[in-house]
């Protein structure tokens, strides 16, 4: 874990978590961080694919092909599409994870997390 | 149309989910990583030297201390849960065409599977999910299951981004050939085999330079190497996957012109590292040739956040010897093995092995994914 009191296992080179059996400690003792990324990882998943629904809708709306189920779940997005909707996507997650983006921005500026990561060892 | 007849068909919301996946990666490896660099890197460990303290020496107590902030606990638990979004997203997936996969591996011809029920994968590679793949390189359903091998296909061209060669993940076979050509370019292998193969990614790659060659491939895991036959001979490669431990095969003494590995080495252990170079050399012909291809890490050479992010990559990416593997002086593991002209440097990513090209093998490194670690050596 990171607090990684594990050291490196000195004949085999080898480095575990303590709990390295389970899927991962961000997820039990940090349920808090772990379980509430995971959940908003899902949304933001859920919410490219409402965005790309929509793409293909209007794409094939533009195109005058009409919509249905079908021509929607055929609709493959060529690499141009794609693009667009990676840069899309890029932004959606941005301004989604902005308060962490903003808070590593903060740091060089912030001397008492300074001294706390400089301390020296007891 | 996929890239060839195993790869798995992604519906239209598979294929938005998958991107998404691809999009937070990019996040997480181009904004957010990137100013912990700057801020560990640029900010704090000058600070650190200027109280004459060496923050890399640190890196261990620093990581922990930094744990204490919300925003890299954060970055940490985004980082996972991205990854295991991506082996969640591709395993439905697999999961909803698994039958089909399962039958049309069956009906492609060519090359042979050799599984053992005994089989026992080696501690480094059984004790932890290495990538967080749930059930880990050895997961075998047994029968005619390919699972395993579908879910690491279709998740390594999301996990690589598209920087080792798209869909068919070849750039590192190809890369292993260019070496060969630039240093043994005579050599003209009856028998190739490449150890820690997965699903044949390099191995495909290497077979189609070499049409009149017998190509042996070998991993840990069945469900791996079905899936790898179905998929080589679908390229057109007839390839022989069997279930073998690296460390020791049952193949006969100088079986072989060609042994290679393929990023193999960083997943093994301090006392198996050496065991496969000694059954490389045991497997060779006088003459005969070996190249192992490594991720470009040193960790000497290691700034203070590439060294947290290395400890961040075994503990929460599941890669025990991440860190081991590069504190390794490998080209002298392959001299005690027996290897003779053993050189160790850096070779240029190539899509495209060309015996007229330019050499591009240096001892100058360069990023993952533009540059390949090697060690090579004859017998
Ligand atoms: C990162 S993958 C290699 C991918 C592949 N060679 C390529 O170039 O795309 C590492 C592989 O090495 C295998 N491996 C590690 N140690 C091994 C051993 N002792 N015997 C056989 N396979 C091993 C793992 O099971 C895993 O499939």
């Amino acid at each position: 874990m990171s607090e990684s009191k594990q050291l490196p296992d000195g004949t085999e080179g080898l480095i575990f978590r303590e709990d390295a059996q389970h899927r991962s400690e961000f997820f039990s003792e940090r349920a808090d961080v772990g379980r509430l990324l995971e959940m908003v990882t899902a949304l933001t998943g859920e919410i490219a694919i409402l965005r790309a629904r929509l793409d293909t809708h209007e794409r094939l709306a533009a195109s005058g092909s009409g919509f249905d189920h079908a021509r929607v779940e055929a609709y493959r997005a060529p690499s141009d599409v794609l693009a667009y909707r990676m840069q899309q996507d890029q932004e959606m997650i941005a301004r989604v994870f902005r308060a962490v983006t903003e808070e590593i921005d903060r740091l060089a500026s912030d001397a008492d997390v300074r001294k706390v990561l400089m301390e020296k060892k007891a | 149309m996929t890239v060839h007849a195993m790869m798995p068909e992604a519906t239209h919301d598979e294929a938005a989910r998958f991107a998404h996946v691809v999009s937070l990666k990019n996040f997480l490896m181009r904004n957010l990583e990137p100013k912990w660099r700057g801020y560990v890197d640029e900010h704090l460990t000058p600070q650190f030297a200027a109280a004459g303290r060496d923050a890399a020496e640190e890196y261990r107590d620093l990581e922990r201390r930094l744990a204490k902030l919300g925003a890299y606990r954060t970055w940490q638990a985004l980082t996972v849960a991205a990854q295991e979004e991506m082996w969640r997203s591709v395993g439905q997936c697999v999961d909803r065409q698994l039958g089909d996969l399962d039958t049309r591996a069956k009906t492609i011809d060519g090359g042979s599977v050799r599984t053992d029920s005994e089989f026992v994968a080696p501690r480094y590679l059984s004790k932890v999910d290495i990538h967080l793949m749930p059930g880990g390189y050895a997961a075998d359903r047994g029968g005619d299951d390919v699972r395993q091998g579908a879910v690491f296909d279709k998740a390594a061209a999301l996990y690589h981004m598209g920087r080792n060669g798209g869909e068919l993940n070849d750039v590192r076979g190809h890369t292993i050939v260019q070496h060969l050509f630039e240093r043994y370019g005579n050599l003209q292998p009856k028998r190739i085999l490449d150890i820690g193969c997965t699903v044949g990614h390099s191995t495909t790659a290497i077979a189609s330079y070499f049409p009149d060659a017998e190509v042996h491939g070998i991993d840990v895991g069945g469900a791996l190497l079905r899936y790898a036959r179905a998929r080589s001979a679908s390229l057109g490669q007839k390839v022989h996957y069997s279930q073998q431990n690296g460390e020791q095969t049952d193949f006969p003494e100088g079986h072989f012109d060609l042994v290679v590995s393929s990023a193999v080495l960083h997943e093994t252990s301090f006392s198996a590292l050496p065991r496969i170079f000694k059954e490389a050399h045991r497997l060779l012909r006088p003459g005969g040739v070996m190249i192992n291809l490594e991720v470009p890490l040193r960790f000497d050479t290691h700034s203070t956040w590439s060294r947290i992010r290395g400890l961040f990559e075994a503990l929460h990416n599941n890669e025990p010897f991440w860190i081991g593997a590069q504190t390794l002086d490998v080209g002298a593991i392959a001299k005690s093995a027996g290897f003779a002209e053993v050189l160790a440097g850096y070779q240029n990513a190539t899509p495209k092995a060309d015996r007229a090209a330019a050499p591009t093998f240096t001892t100058k490194s360069g990023p993952v994914h533009v540059v390949w670690y090697m060690v090579s050596g004859v017998k």
